[in-house]
């Protein structure tokens, strides 16, 4: 019979027991799926497989550039300093003394600390635990009356892990052996360990019965043994080392390589224990240690405990301040929110952005951080919180929460008008609508000292180049700085306020430092250990440059002497450097890659962040598995390569793959064989075969840089020593064979190099400065006059003395010093006569000259940036940058500028690839977009169609006919460098030369220099090639210089065998 | 005393340590299905710590301790035969010694004990585990408790005093420590003892109305501290599980721990050894304070709720059996320890779910604590022990129901 007074009790139980059974059916069963997903976020873990970016081959399928598995060095430290002897000694030693002892300062004294180390016993460290003294060799540790103050029990048993690891003793082991030290407490652990049977470092131990004696001394052995194991540990360390500085990879400033690679450990350790120590103060206090000022951090509030819980003394906390406050400035603030930030607002498309959102975006950085990271991720994720409701700041609004003094009336007081855009008269100001940027005005009037930054703000927010993100990030950090330092100067007047002499009766250090609220300290510290877990795991680079094989098999062969040292697969973007070159041969061309920026970052983040939410799932739909592998395979990487210049740029759409993604269940840094693995393979990037010849190509480069010098007495011999310029062959189809510049990578400059010399840039696609392609636009001027304006070819010119001396027509100058005298079309072109083409230029329509300019492609693209026929749009094709000169950009185009325009000077500007094409189009009679690429993957790119020339067949043969004699007669401005017999075959050209500008040399003469070309196509007949030679800023004319190079090139063995591959009949050249 | 006064009496009284102890116990009178149910309970920790010390070895740790544990529990086991044994009147007699005693060493964690995550609540014993002196000062207080309310039946508003003042006293010792888990539990306790003692229903519902809305006034005008603040805050937003997601890598961690073992076990357990928290071991005091949730998650929604019902059978058997003591301080303090059992239970349980704030309370004869399993043991021998007597005792009320 249950008693009627228990009943009411026993009711109370029931119903209890009810409450609680609901609720494990609302958690266990309704909820299962949540919370299984989230257990699964603590055990499963997934990876993104990286694709292979495509290749990029020449015509012949030689490999230009490739992604190479090569690999990464990276290190663990938690794994190196439980594994390691260095590590173990100097980590059990600084637990012990409570001073950071650094790995050099282990690496020198390892034998005699690890000998001093295990020669402890059990009840030392019980007692040390307790707060009694400890001898460690010539270390005294003094007894303490407080021994949980001094964390002396947790110092203990992470010494006993140390001790464990340092005599390879398994968990069970230890315990065998703090059974042993029950029995006999005044052994040694090594000792003890000695007596252990059946371990990996001493074998057998000693047999049942055998005594020390007759074994011989045990302990003496077994110590051997542990010493024989210290040297070969640093043996392979310094082995290790040695490979490393021998690949060059590594710098060192003195000492051995052991010493330099101990260093870096030393830094990594200091990386993850300063970071721990960010992350205990964070949780503690809910902002970061950099927000506040290392002496005030250091000196305002009693970090005691952190040094406690990571066994630092006084000095290395300092030297955490610093850090802190450097990462968190530069790191954080300047390199990370900032440009995210005003990144973000150049973007977006939606507006203009407004003064608002600027100061939405710095009061953000200042705003309480939150566990959601604040105002800065809701900013970038479009929540933003708007400046003028942005009444807290972070350290000032969090002191209540994690110090123990409470916050005085006259501390509550001051904490609101700390920053310009907390002033309520500033927030009050209303702009209007005719001058919004006015408000900034107003914000910034608080700044005596940059008067001009207001204005400055105005000028580049907003503007989307490169130069103006970095001048808008430039302008808001200095911004940033303004309010850092008022916020500085707050924080230290609020701390005086609470200060001892302020406050006597509150709680603090007995030299007035402010203390944390025991709640806050006790759970911060009860999750250091997992901090420190996670900090150390984390896997931190070596170095920057790929590992040697010796290095990579080192560490594999060897693994279990490198505890938390591998060399991760990677891959890497190579240049193939054939043995006859000492570069990459197409590198201007070809462009780089390059990481992620923070323009595309920001684009991808709703991406980025659905994709980590669904890996996050454990169970997921099938839509959501689709959903995961769609977003796998597009957002980027953070260490994913993309195309930024040139071609890698221009097809990187063609070039990327797709990423593939393996996840795994269980935890595989324990054991591989309990998880099991989903896999979605990635998928590579194809290949882009070019059109280009390596051979062709490289005798391009080879001609620009090292040309040779004849013997010509008005040979510009200081252009031969330094040359700039671009060689430019097309096939007929349109194809781009070579296409080479110089200075190009790989050139060499000279120190004092000044102007274009100094500019290692691809010149073919762009013209760097005004460069008219002169008399070579002639036969263009006279083909299309021949069509379209009734040109009579036998119409004679007179090229004769002209008013202000020399020759030529009205006030254009020939280049011959006396006259051509009366010459007709043909004559004119084989002696690129400038009074002839001044005079047709003359009666040219302005409209003609558009005209004719577009007809042979002159102020269009040239086609080489065009997608592949699949996948049209060029919206996200970057690179492979091709200037597009504006033509005939003159006002007034009168009768002079005509006649300068007949002659290609002054008013047109056209680049190498532009002069070819136009040559192309002269010598085939149709216009043809340049083709670059010639195969994607599987697919061919087709050749794009061709356009017929607006000029009758015969028309364009009389011109074609006078180029082949400019080469071939005697009276030709080409024939001494370009006829039959010195080259082996006969071309057909045309010369040109344009005045650049003009200044005095060494003599004092006033010297006119210029660019040259030539232009013209192989075989004169039939052609199958085209060529373009560009020589800039020389002093003499083409005839003198650029012919010699056009020769050059066209007698190279590659280029002749690429003709004869295309039927062109090739003799021996005569020389 | 004369002989013959003796021999009027029936019998002469024990002397020595006779007076304190006493074998005679019948076998018969010893209620049985109390202790099968507290085996069972010990014999589930013994299984779940082996498995979390194999789970350990598996992960590369080494932070749970079978034998450890198994070395507490051999220490634990004398201190039910003591609780056992113990006369009830030597025990009614020395309550205030014991009471003192209790608070005695409550006074001297602060000169003696040792500090562990910024506590200080532990003074370190050679037994092999430290004592924690809040642990056995609830019992002094159910004994005070018993021998103070036996004599009167909180009729009367100033017979509330004494009582509230010897719980009040040991609360506020414990709050300082700080061990808020520990402090909540002596008001159930003290209320439930209360209520044996012949306190109106009413009385105490006042009370706890009084209490609540104490509590909910403290919090409006922020006269908790800061910290506390913030993890009632947690504990609120708890209830949101997209809130407790998000802040699992802040405050709400341990709760989010907890919550996702609990949570992963869904109807039927991951089985033993198998589930995160003993995988990933990020659940902090999983073999101690948080040992509900494994049990949850390891044994699934079937075995969570066998869990409960065994454990709420326990303590409310205990109560059963003390409503049927004649003896009026013995059935005080049986009853205060079987409310001792089931308000750590509940407190326990419910902040493993989420349904009360993060605090640091064992689940006693389950949790590895030291001190706990001392006295969960001590406890369970003298309910045991003065439940199975049936001593004759001059009080007034010895034998009313």
């Amino acid at each position: 019979m249950i008693s009627r007074k228990v009943r009411p009790l026993l009711a109370v139980a029931g119903l209890g027991c009810v409450v609680l059974i609901a609720n494990l059916y609302r958690v266990q069963v309704h909820q299962h799926v949540v919370w299984a997903g989230e257990a699964s976020r603590l055990v499963h873990s997934g990876n993104i497989l990286p694709y292979r970016r495509g290749s990029i081959l020449d015509a012949s399928g030689q490999v230009l550039v490739r992604d190479k598995s090569t690999y990464s060095l990276s290190l663990s430290y938690r794994t190196f300093r439980r594994g390691h002897p260095l590590g173990q000694v100097a980590h059990a030693r600084s637990l012990l003394l409570r001073r950071a002892v650094s790995l050099q300062e282990a690496r020198y004294d390892l034998p005699r600390w690890t000998l001093e180390l295990l020669s402890l016993r059990p009840i030392d460290l019980d007692a040390f635990a307790e707060g009694a003294p400890l001898a460690l060799g010539s270390e005294r540790i003094p007894a303490t009356s407080k021994p949980q103050l001094e964390n002396r029990s947790r110092r203990a048993g992470d010494v006993r892990y140390y001790l464990r690891r340092m005599l390879l003793l398994d968990a069970r082991e230890w315990k065998r052996l703090e059974s042993a030290a029950a029995e006999s407490p005044q052994r040694s652990f090594l000792e003890l360990a000695v007596r252990l049977k059946d371990t990996e470092l001493f074998g057998a131990g000693l047999r049942d019965g055998e005594s020390v004696a007759a074994a011989g001394d045990p302990v003496e052995r077994g110590w051997r043994r542990i010493e024989h194991r210290l040297a070969r540990s640093i043996d392979y360390l310094a082995r290790f080392a040695a490979l490393l500085e021998r690949a060059e990879t590594r710098q060192r400033t003195t000492g051995t390589a052991l010493d330099g690679l101990v260093e870096e450990l030393e830094e990594t350790r200091r990386a993850v224990e300063d970071a721990t120590a960010s992350k205990l103060f964070a949780e503690a206090t809910g902002f970061a240690p950099g927000r506040i000022a290392p002496d005030t951090l250091a000196h305002a509030f009693d970090l005691g405990w952190i040094a406690r819980t990571l066994a630092w003394d006084e000095r290395r906390l300092e030297e955490w301040t610093v850090s802190a406050r450097t990462d968190w400035l530069s790191g954080w603030r300047d390199g990370y929110a900032l440009p995210r930030l005003f990144a973000q607002l150049r973007l977006d498309p939606a507006r203009d952005p407004q003064p608002d959102d600027v100061l939405d975006r710095i009061a953000a950085i200042f705003a309480p951080e939150g566990e959601d990271g604040g105002d800065v991720e809701r900013l970038l994720d479009n929540r933003p919180a708007p400046w003028r409701a942005s009444d807290r700041l972070a350290v000032l609004h969090d002191l209540q929460t994690f110090l123990e003094v409470p916050m005085t009336p006259e501390v509550r007081a001051r904490r609101g008008e700390v920053l310009a855009s907390q002033d309520p008269e500033v927030r009050a100001f209303q702009a209007g609508h005719r001058h919004p940027w006015a408000l900034l005005d107003r914000v910034l009037t608080v700044l005596p000292d940059e008067p001009e930054l207001g204005a400055a703000f105005r000028r580049h927010v907003g503007r989307g180049t490169r130069r103006d993100a970095e001048a808008l990030d430039a302008l808001a950090r200095r911004l940033a700085d303004d309010w850092e330092a008022r916020f500085q100067g707050e924080l230290a007047a609020v701390l005086a306020l609470l200060s001892k002499e302020a406050l006597p009766d509150t709680e603090r250090t007995a030299d007035g430092r402010l203390v944390f609220s025991s709640g806050v300290r006790e759970r911060a510290v009860e999750r250091a250990d997992f901090f420190l877990k996670d900090f150390g795991m984390r896997p931190r680079p070596l170095q920057q440059r790929p590992p040697d094989y010796e290095v990579v098999g080192l560490l594999t062969r060897f693994e279990a002497w490198y505890p938390g040292l591998r060399a991760l697969e990677v891959n890497q973007r190579v240049a193939t450097v054939f043995e006859e070159d000492d570069g990459p041969l197409f590198e201007g061309l070809i462009g780089h890659v390059g990481a992620v920026d923070v323009d595309d970052l920001l684009r991808q983040r709703p991406a980025a962040q659905r994709l980590e939410h669904l890996r996050g799932l454990a169970d997921r739909s099938s839509g959501e598995e689709h959903e995961l592998e769609g977003l796998v395979s597009t957002v980027l990487r953070s260490d994913e390569q993309q195309g930024v210049s040139g071609i890698e740029g221009f097809w990187d759409v063609e070039l990327r793959g797709e990423n593939g993604y393996r996840e795994r269940w269980g935890l595989q840094d324990v054991y591989e064989s309990r998880g099991h693995a989903s896999v979605n393979e990635p998928v590579d990037g194809q290949d882009v075969v070019l059109t280009m010849d390596l051979d062709v190509q490289r005798d391009a480069r080879d001609t620009l840089r090292h040309p040779e010098r004849v013997n010509d007495p008005d040979l510009d011999l200081e252009w031969f020593e330094e040359p700039v310029g671009a060689i430019v062959f097309l096939s007929v189809e349109g194809d781009v064979v070579a296409a080479a510049s110089e200075p190009g990578p790989g050139s060499v400059i000279a120190a004092d190099a000044s102007g274009q010399r100094g500019l290692a840039i691809e010149r073919t696609l762009r013209q760097p400065t005004f460069q008219p392609p002169g008399s070579v636009f002639k036969p263009f001027v006279a083909a299309w006059a021949l069509e379209h304006l009734g040109l009579d070819p036998e119409r004679r010119v007179f090229c004769g003395e002209i008013a202000r001396g020399g020759s030529g027509y009205k006030d254009v100058r020939c280049w011959k010093k006396f006259g051509h005298g009366e010459v007709n079309l043909k004559e004119a072109l084989i002696g690129s006569c400038n009074a002839y083409f001044a005079e047709l230029g003359e009666r040219y329509p302005v409209a003609s000259f558009y005209d004719l300019a577009y007809a042979f492609g002159f102020g269009e693209p040239t086609g080489v940036r065009t997608p592949p026929p699949w996948n049209p749009s060029t919206v996200r094709r970057g690179g492979l940058i091709e200037a597009v000169p504006a033509i005939f950009a003159v006002n007034p185009f009168g009768d002079f500028e005509r006649r300068l325009a007949g002659n290609g000077l002054a008013v047109i500007d056209a680049t190498p690839m532009q002069v070819a094409r136009a040559t192309l189009a002269l010598a085939t009679g149709e216009k043809r977009s340049c083709r670059l690429v010639s195969r994607i993957g599987e697919l061919d790119v087709p050749y794009p169609a061709a356009e017929p020339i607006p000029i009758a067949a015969g028309h364009l043969e009389r011109v074609c006919d006078a180029l082949r004699h400019v080469a071939a007669d005697r009276d030709g401005t080409a024939y001494k460098a370009l006829n039959e017999d010195q080259l082996g075959f006969a071309v057909a050209a045309k010369t040109g030369s344009a005045d650049l500008t003009s200044r005095r040399d060494g003599k004092g003469d006033l010297v006119v220099r210029k660019h040259t070309w030539v232009a013209g196509w192989v075989p004169a007949v039939d052609p199958v090639a085209v060529f373009v030679i560009f020589v800039h800023d020389t002093r003499t004319t083409s005839s003198h210089g650029a012919v010699y190079v056009a020769r050059q090139f066209l007698l190279q063995d590659a280029v002749r065998s690429w003709l004869g591959q295309r039927g062109v009949s090739l003799r021996e050249p005569s020389r | 005393m004369t002989d013959a006064f003796w021999s009027w009496k029936g019998h002469r009284p024990p002397s020595g340590w006779r007076s304190v102890f006493s074998s005679r116990i019948a076998l018969t009178s010893i209620d049985w299905p109390v202790l099968l149910l507290a085996a069972i309970l010990v014999g589930v920790s013994l299984v779940l710590i082996q498995t979390m010390e194999t789970s350990d070895l598996l992960f590369g740790r080494d932070e749970i301790s079978f034998r450890s544990h198994a070395k507490k529990l051999i220490v634990a086991v004398p201190f039910f035969f003591l609780g056992f044994f113990l006369r009830p009147r030597w025990l009614r007699r020395s309550a205030w010694l014991v009471y003192l005693l209790s608070l005695l060493l409550l006074t001297l964690v602060p000169l003696l004990g040792e500090e562990r995550n910024n506590a200080r609540r532990w003074i370190p014993l050679p037994l092999g585990f430290d004592l924690q002196p809040s642990e056995l000062a609830k019992l002094g207080l159910i004994v005070i408790l018993a021998h103070v309310l036996h004599r009167i039946r909180l009729d009367r508003p100033t017979q509330w005093f004494l009582p509230a003042l010897l719980a009040i006293v040991p609360m506020g010792l414990v709050v300082a420590q700080p061990d808020l888990g520990t402090a909540l539990t002596i008001v159930p306790v003290s209320l439930g003892m209360a209520y044996f003692a012949g306190a109106r229903a009413r009385a105490i519902g006042t009370l706890i109305l009084v209490g609540a809305l104490s509590a909910l006034f403290a919090y409006q005008l922020d006269w908790v501290q800061g910290y506390q603040k913030k993890r009632i805050d947690t504990w609120l937003g708890s209830f949101d599980n997209e809130v407790l997601i998000e802040g699992r890598n802040g405050s709400a961690f341990h709760t989010y721990q907890a919550r996702v073992a609990i949570g992963n076990g869904g109807l039927f357990g991951t089985g033993l050894g198998e589930g995160v928290a003993n995988s990933a071991g990020h659940l902090p005091e999983r073999d101690c304070d948080s040992i509900f949730a494994v049990i949850a998650e390891e044994g699934g929604f079937v075995g969570a709720v066998l869990f409960v019902l065994t454990y709420v059978a326990f303590g409310c058997l205990i109560l059963v059996v003390a409503g049927g003591v004649r003896e009026r301080f013995s059935r005080l303090v049986v009853g205060g320890v079987g409310l001792y059992f089931l308000s750590h239970f509940f407190i326990n349980a419910s902040v493993n779910l989420g349904l009360l704030p993060m605090t640091g309370l064992t689940l006693p004869l389950v949790s590895t604590g030291g001190s706990s399993l001392l006295a969960s043991f001590l406890a369970l021998g003298l309910a045991v022990g003065l439940a199975s007597r049936h001593e004759a005792t001059l009080d007034s009320d010895a034998f009313r129901a």
